[in-house]
Order: structure tokens, then sequence, then C-alpha cells
């Protein structure tokens, strides 16, 4: 499959330290891709190393099959980290500004705000000042811009920060209408559910490198399936026919699934007596592998976050 | 630069020109300086009737006695209305055996009066440098009228009365100019110039408060490269720079209409000659403007905050007026060492030029420095587009392709 963005070794140092160390991407063109890390991982300084607004250190990138980002500027939409907008604007001269620098033409532009803004519960701000709006539906005046010239690839960086739930969910739906309409979108986030949600692929960094790169099913993979296991009985021969990893809390016991499978366990715990009450096989979470990939401390610093 | 790149740079142009001019105080901004330049303009008109004979532009006037003596009549009894002759001072000369030759050697001498009318039997001819001398036909033709009124009503008697028509005789350009009005010309325009790119180039150095503050720049240097990002403020900043000016420079012609209808005292051709030297003054603007500018915005874009900038002004104002010293000192001698050095240094070579173009006719310089200047317009943002990359940004250099395969 063709790669929208093809990222090879980045490096990007600030004095001696190594902010981004080695980075390599591959997005397949149609995707939804997901950057995910810790705070301070080094997403941010990846996503505008790939924007052009960065050059590396070391590596290289390839945009849309282009060298400079900037070349492909009209063929994409770049969301910031750190939102800007001028206040002063309304929000359809806004959007229509940025699709001005992307290429779209001023009236083109104020015509597919105005559709934008509508189907977005904006219509009704559209000519107010931005600095009148809520710092969420500036956000997504901003986002709306990023998407205004119908882009082949889209980046977006940590876009459901700032959001409530319900601009969450409907900006999930936009991600997946961009998608379906032929375009390739790469969004950062810390995130863990929007990321399981959307992504068919993804990239954990920490620490400036890619931890793992891979479908979400693959990362989830890398984690063994837990059983859960709650018996009437709480002594008897079933006990030695537990995995030796098994803990026993509150709520039961809690082991990783056997390598042999859940049925011959099964068989040796209903003749052992254990009198079953409840077992359940508990698929890994991305949250789960995500902690398991990047280390309890990082997973720390984002608890913290 | 491709069409989509030059697309970009006037979006961006469009967006910080409207914002600038269609705004409150862009009206206070046009409106400050032209009250103190009202205020000027009618104090000037007072002074310049109080002492009309002081500054009164000087006509030679070669004619047989009697129609002299009733041309200064004339004059002198008009002058309390007022009008286009109230402003002119009359030097009646007796004719020589060739008053042609006469009137050519008054013009070119020491202390040369502003026209010479000849006036020979039915035959009227104004003679003064190209330019200047259209200035006083009407005025001149008017005292003739008034003379032979009173010539008709036998105030005076005078066998053949003053002819209705004036031919015009332009001498050349800037003949009429000595040196020394050549010099002031020259300071005067450079001082002008000088003083508009202190005045409006200033604001450059805080241009980029605003996209810094509102974390526009990065979704800019994420759609376009960053010079162009300064040439498009740049040339946004120029345009509503050359809004003010015109309003100004009009504000100002219509005053001096309202106030001095005579004019005042004639200015001194340019030694190019009116229309080149307005054109050429036009275009020094600008690229002063976009040199300084250019520096302004570069280094206020490395500020951090709006005390830093504060910081900073001062001196780069200082910094100006060494620039304007260094041009200025070579006014006398444009064709000396400094003068040449003055012209080639990028940064106070608009202002060396503007006071050649006063100086000296030739029109190939102009062409040469023009081109160098906007050369150096380019070069200065590109390196402060670099320099907004490093310290700004925190990027690196743009690599070229080959380079960053060859790092892979």
């Amino acid at each position: 499959m063709p790669l929208a963005v093809e990222a090879k070794g980045l490096v990007k140092r600030y004095g001696d330290r190594a902010v981004v160390d080695g980075v390599s991407l591959a997005v397949p063109e149609g995707a939804i891709y997901g950057v995910l890390g810790p705070n301070g991982a080094g997403k941010t300084t990846t996503l505008r190393m790939l924007m052009g607004i960065l050059e590396p250190d070391e590596g290289s990138r390839t945009i849309l099959g282009h060298e400079r980002p900037l070349e492909m500027s009209q063929q994409i939409g770049y969301l910031p980290e750190e939102r800007g907008l001028y206040p002063a604007m309304t929000p359809r001269e806004a959007i229509a500004f940025l699709g001005a620098l992307r290429g779209l033409s001023w009236a083109e532009g104020r015509a597919r705000a105005d559709q934008l803004l509508a189907a977005n519960g904006l219509g009704g701000a559209a000519r107010r000042p931005i600095r009148q709006l809520s710092k969420g539906m500036a956000q997504t005046v901003q986002l709306l811009g990023s998407l205004v010239h119908r882009p082949r690839l889209i980046v977006l960086d940590e876009p459901f920060s700032g959001l409530d739930p319900l601009n969450q969910s409907r900006l999930e739906a936009l991600i997946r209408a961009e998608r379906d309409r032929g375009a390739t979108v790469l969004f950062s986030t810390h995130v863990m559910g929007h990321a399981e949600r959307l992504c068919e692929r993804l990239a954990i960094i920490a620490g400036g490198r890619v931890r793992f790169e891979g479908r979400v099913d693959e990362a989830r993979g890398r984690l063994a399936a837990r059983v859960h296991l709650i018996t009437r009985a709480s002594g008897g021969p079933w006990r030695t026919a537990l995995p030796a990893d098994a803990v026993s809390g509150v709520d039961g016991w809690r082991f990783e699934l056997p390598a042999g499978g859940i049925e011959p366990l099964l068989q040796q715990l209903i003749d052992g007596g254990a009198g079953i009450e409840s077992l359940s096989i508990e698929r890994p979470s991305l949250h789960d592998a995500f902690v398991a990939i990047v280390g309890a401390e990082a997973a720390a610093e984002e608890e913290a976050a | 630069m491709n069409r989509i790149v030059l697309r970009a740079m006037a979006v961006l142009a469009r967006r910080d020109f409207i914002a600038t001019v269609v705004s409150r105080t862009f009206l206070l901004f046009l409106i400050a300086p032209i009250f103190p330049l009202l205020f000027g303009l009618v104090f000037g008109a007072v002074g310049a009737k109080v002492g009309h004979d002081v500054h009164a532009s000087r006509i030679a006037v070669i004619a047989p006695q009697e129609t002299g003596a009733a041309m200064v009549e004339a004059q002198r009894r008009i002058a309390d209305i007022g009008g286009s002759a109230a402003g002119l001072m009359l030097s009646p000369i007796p004719p020589g055996d060739n008053p042609e030759a006469q009137a050519r050697a008054l013009l070119s001498g020491k202390d040369a009066p502003a026209a010479v009318l000849v006036v020979a039997g039915d035959n009227a001819r104004l003679f003064g440098s190209t330019g200047s001398a259209a200035n006083f036909r009407e005025p001149v033709a008017w005292l003739l009228d008034e003379a032979r009124r009173d010539i008709a009503r036998g105030a005076h008697h005078i066998p053949n009365p003053p002819p209705r028509r004036i031919t015009l005789v332009e001498t050349g350009i800037s003949a009429a100019a000595s040196p020394r009005d050549l010099t002031t010309l020259a300071q005067g325009a450079q001082t002008l110039l000088f003083v508009l790119t202190l005045m409006l180039a200033g604001v450059l150095i805080s241009n980029f408060v605003e996209e810094k503050a509102n974390k526009v720049i990065e979704v800019l240097a994420a759609a376009v490269p960053v010079p162009v990002i300064f040439l498009g403020k740049l040339l946004a900043m120029l345009g509503s720079s050359l809004v003010g000016v015109t309003v100004w420079g009009g504000t100002a012609a219509l005053g001096l209409m309202l106030f001095l209808p005579a004019g005042g005292p004639p200015l001194p051709v340019p030694a190019v000659g009116w229309p080149l030297f307005a054109v050429l003054s036009l275009l020094y603007f600008s690229m002063n403007y976009l040199l300084v500018g250019a520096l302004l915005l570069g280094i206020g874009a490395q500020a951090a905050s709006i005390r830093q900038i504060q910081t900073l002004s001062l001196p780069v104002t200082m910094a100006q007026l060494l620039l304007y010293g260094f041009a200025a000192s070579a006014i006398g001698d444009p064709d000396g060492p400094i003068g040449l050095a003055s012209a080639l240094f990028p940064f106070s070579s608009p202002l060396a030029m503007i006071a050649r173009a006063a100086a000296l006719p030739d029109i190939w310089p102009h062409l040469a420095t023009l081109a160098w200047q906007a050369l150096w317009v380019a070069i200065t943002v590109g390196l402060m587009a670099r320099a907004f990359r490093r310290g700004v940004l925190k990027s690196g250099p743009v690599r070229s392709s080959r380079k960053a395969a060859a790092a892979t």
C-alpha cells in the first residue's frame, strides 16, 4: 500500500538532549494512524518535523511523496497542539483564511466555511469575532480550518484535548468521515480510548523513540489475556491446578491465560472441586499494552498529567 | 517563487493589510500627523502673507520702463487681494540689445530670479527652467492683463500696450536651481524619506507579537515558508504606510491650495526633473521601508516579550540615525568615496540615492542601485527568516534533499 507519510530515523536535538531520537513511521494512505505517547515523549516535535516546521537534525521524511512538506502544503491540513487564531476574525473569515493559505479561493473558502460551521453546530457563531467564542468552539473552528481545503493528509496534534465528551465524539465522527472521503488522518494523543476506537495502525513513542509500531490488535497482542476466577471453595486440590502467577484478591483469582488454553485448566478446576462461581477471560486493553510498552514510569507521568 | 507561494504571500499580506487599515487605531494613525500639518500650513500662510516681500518669488521683467512700471503698480494693487500673483516680486530691468541672451544670463547667474519675463513689442516670453517656469505663467499673465486695463483707463501713457499671449521658453532642467538650492532639496528629500521610514517602519519591530501571542505562527509556518511570511507582512505594512503617505500628501497638497494659493516659494527643480524625482522618491521610500522593515521585523521576531521590544527600540532608532548621518554626509559629494560607499551600503543606499537624484541628472545609477537594494531586501528577509527558524521555531536550516538523503 502506498504511504502517505514515511519517516526514517528522525532525530531532533535541543542542546545535548535528543528530544526525538531515531523515529521511523510508515503511515499508509487512507488510514487513521495514531501517534501515542506520554507527555514529553516527542510526539509534537515529530509531527512538527513531518510538517516542515522543524528541520530534523538527522533522518528524512516523505510526505505524499515529497521530501519537502511545504511543497505539498495545499494537500495537507494541520491542527497544531498550540491552537492559534486571530481573535478579531470571525470563524467564517478564519476558516476561509486558513483555506486561502492552502490554495483555496476566498469565495470557495467562505462557502465551505458556512457549510462546515452549520454542520458542526456553529452556524450561529459564524460572524461573531473569535474572541467571543468559548475555547472549545474556537478549537472546532481551527479544526474546520484545517479541513476546509479537503486535504489528502490531515495531521492533528492532540485534537481531543480541551473538548468536552460531546465534542470529542463529534470529532471522532469527523475523523472517520474524512477517512471515508479518502483522506489519511495522522493524529497524536495520550488518551488511549480515542486511539483504540479510531486507529487502524499506531506508533507508541516514549523518550523520543518508537517503542511500538503496528496495528492496535498487535499492540494488545503483546500482552497475554488474563483470567479472572471466582470460586465457592477456598481450599482444596484444585489450588494445585492454578498457574504459578495466580494472585488472590478480595474478588477472586487473577492470572495470565495459560499457554495451553483455558479448557485443560477448567477441567482440572472442576475435577478438583473448586466450585466455579465465575470465570472470565479479559483481553488486554490498549491502555494495558501502552503501560507495558512504555513502562510504569511513563504511565505514572501520564496519570499525573 | 512559484505561483502558489506568491498567492500565499498575497493572502498573508491581505490579512495584515486589512487588520491594520480597517481599524479605529489606523484612523487615529492617519489623523495624528494631519493636525500638525494643518497648523503648520495655517501659520505658514499667515507668515507668508506677513513676509511675502521677503519670500516672494522674484520675477525679472525685461521690458520698456513704462510697461515694467505698470506691471509693478498692478502687482502692488492686487497684492492685498491675494491670489497667485500676490506671491510675486517683480524686478523691472531695462532691455539690452539682446533681451533673450539677457534673460538667459540672469537665469544662470548668481541669485537668479525664478523666471524672467521679456516684453518686446507685441511679444511676451517667459523664460525659466523646465517644469518651474510654467508655474508663473498664469500669475504673470494676470499682471499683464491688469497693466493693460490700467493703460486702457489712461493710468499710463504707453503707445503699445503689453501683449495678451505669453510664450513659455523653458531653458532646461534645473537651470534655475543653484547648487545650493539642489543641496537644500537633496537634504529635504533625504530627511523626509528618513523621517517617514522612522515613523512608519518602526511598527514592524512589534509586528510578530500578535502571531506569537495568538500561537498563529505555527499554523502559518506549516502552510507557508517563513521568508514568505516575512515578505507578506512587510508588503502589508508597506501598503498601509503608503496609504498613510498618500493621505498626508493629499492633505498637504489640499492645504497648500487652500492656504497658500500662490504655492509658496518655488522649489528648485531636481536634477532628474520632478516627474522622475517623484517616481524615484516612491521607489526609494519603498526600498528603504523594506530594508529597514525586514531588519526590524527580524529583530522584533526574536524578542520574547513587549518589554524586550521596547528595550530594543532605542538602539534600533540610534542605528537608523547613524545610517541617516552616513548618507547625509555624502550630499555635497555624491561621487566621492563617502557618497559611493553610502550608495553601495544597502541600508543607507536609498537615502543616499534620493539625494543624488536631486543633485545629478544621470539615470542609470538609480536603476542599478534599485536592483541592488531589491537584492538586499531578499537577502535580509532570508537571513531574518533563518534566524527566526533557529531562534524562535527552534528549527535547523532547511536541508537540501540531497543532504537529507545522504544523512539517512
